[in-house]
């Protein structure tokens, strides 16, 4: 059967992908290096597949259509934003496993919204930019949660969604390594009064609590908190639930890979690995 | 009509180039075809974007909107920043002073620039 063997969180600004350079050099080498780094862990641990956790910007999605919970089980492109400053070209899906990924939870009471042709946006081309697409052979499955644009999923079903992924990829009848990462920034206001602020405080809180393994900690969060605190883009921690919830099987240890308040960049900007024996 | 009429205005401004300029040309008739309130209609023929925010539309479409309109660049980007705080631009990306008070220098001429433009009617929309 497959395996989940590694599970990470990483920004995904787009400011990586179009102007990473209005940052300090010191914070973007930190930032380059910690993904550097995440490429060589997903090579040492010969990871076949990446899950990507995104969500959309009212970009992919508009007020006609906005998905709780949606996996992109045929042909991916991207980037859908043409300032990233990105040529759009297909990017290799493991159609298989996402269709595995996809009746899974089908049959577990989870029902996705599907996308048979998916462009992703920056949310989901930023981490495959810097940790996927030099990885030969590597292939993504991308997910998208409601956790920018409201109405917001639940925090409590996006852990259990992570607990669902774990489950799928175990019952995939495959040798297949798969790596699940989850994707977004700590504190940021995007398009708000306070953009480009950063609340340090509050973005060592959420780490504390992810090292602490206190998963109930931050499900007591409230949304209004966060948002009064943290700004619209601090919602994004939900995406980090569903790695979270993936590694609940496990008693991970986290690794802290790098942290930046980076304010020209408008974020907290966090990496991590959650280790786990599998 | 509702926040939700304005949402998809704009979105519709971030997917289709054509309807950015149909509405900067002649923004009162594009506007003419949707379904919105006096208030509403102000709030969008002007891109009043902290109108927008009290008003429930999501920031991230707000911002996104905006730059469909007038351009993904340092200048706007900054403008639409002092707009949201009603007229006072924050330091908040920590600039240092020389270059933010360069920066405020810069977003008040344009803006001057854009009025001039506009009360000689070579331009409909003020942003």
């Amino acid at each position: 059967m497959a395996k989940l063997t590694a599970a990470f969180c990483v920004p995904h600004i787009p400011l990586i992908a179009s102007q990473p350079n209005i940052a300090p050099k010191k914070k973007v080498d930190i930032v380059m290096n910690g993904f550097a780094h995440i490429r060589d862990r997903m090579t040492e641990l010969k990871i076949d597949t990446a899950v990507v956790i995104g969500d959309d910007h009212y970009t992919v999605f508009g007020p006609h259509c906005l998905p709780h919970m949606l996996i992109g089980i045929g042909d991916v492109f991207g980037p859908y934003e043409n300032w990233l400053g990105h040529e759009r070209a297909p990017i290799a899906n493991n159609q298989p496993l996402a269709q595995h990924i996809m009746g899974y939870g089908f049959d577990h009471g989870f029902d996705w919204a599907v996308a048979k042709s998916l462009t992703v946006d920056h949310s989901t081309f930023v981490p495959y930019l810097k940790i996927i697409k030099d990885l030969e052979g590597v292939k993504m499955v991308p997910v998208y949660i409601a956790a920018g644009v409201e109405p917001l999923i639940k925090t409590r079903r996006c852990v259990q969604i992570g607990e669902m992924i774990h489950d799928a990829i175990a019952d995939y009848d495959s040798s297949e390594r798969v790596a699940i990462i989850g994707t977004g920034g700590l504190s940021h206001w995007v398009g708000a009064a306070n953009m480009g602020k950063v609340n340090e405080a509050f973005d060592h809180n959420i780490l504390d609590m992810i090292k602490r393994r206190d998963i109930e900690g931050l499900l007591a969060l409230k949304d209004d908190d966060v948002l009064n605190e943290a700004g619209n883009g601090a919602l994004e921690y939900r995406n980090w639930l569903v790695a979270l919830g993936a590694v609940t099987r496990y008693t991970y240890e986290m690794d802290l890979i790098c942290y930046e308040p980076i304010h020209s960049w408008v974020t907290g900007t966090a990496m991590i690995e959650l280790k786990f024996a599998n | 009509m509702s926040v939700y009429t304005i949402e998809k205005i704009l979105w519709e401004f971030c997917e289709e180039p054509d309807r950015v300029k149909a509405f900067l040309n002649d923004p009162d008739s594009y506007l003419s075809h949707y379904p919105l309130s006096a208030d509403e209609l102000k709030m969008v023929r002007t891109m009043d974007v902290s109108a927008f925010d009290e008003y429930g539309v999501s920031n991230m479409l707000g911002l996104m909107s905006w730059t469909a309109l007038y351009g993904n660049n340092p200048l706007t980007m900054f403008d639409y920043l002092k707009r949201m705080n009603r007229g006072e631009l924050p330091n908040n990306m920590q600039m240092p002073t020389p270059v933010f008070k360069i920066m405020m220098f810069a977003v008040s001429v344009r803006s001057a620039f854009l009025r001039v433009l506009q009360v000689f009617g070579l331009k409909k929309n003020m942003n």
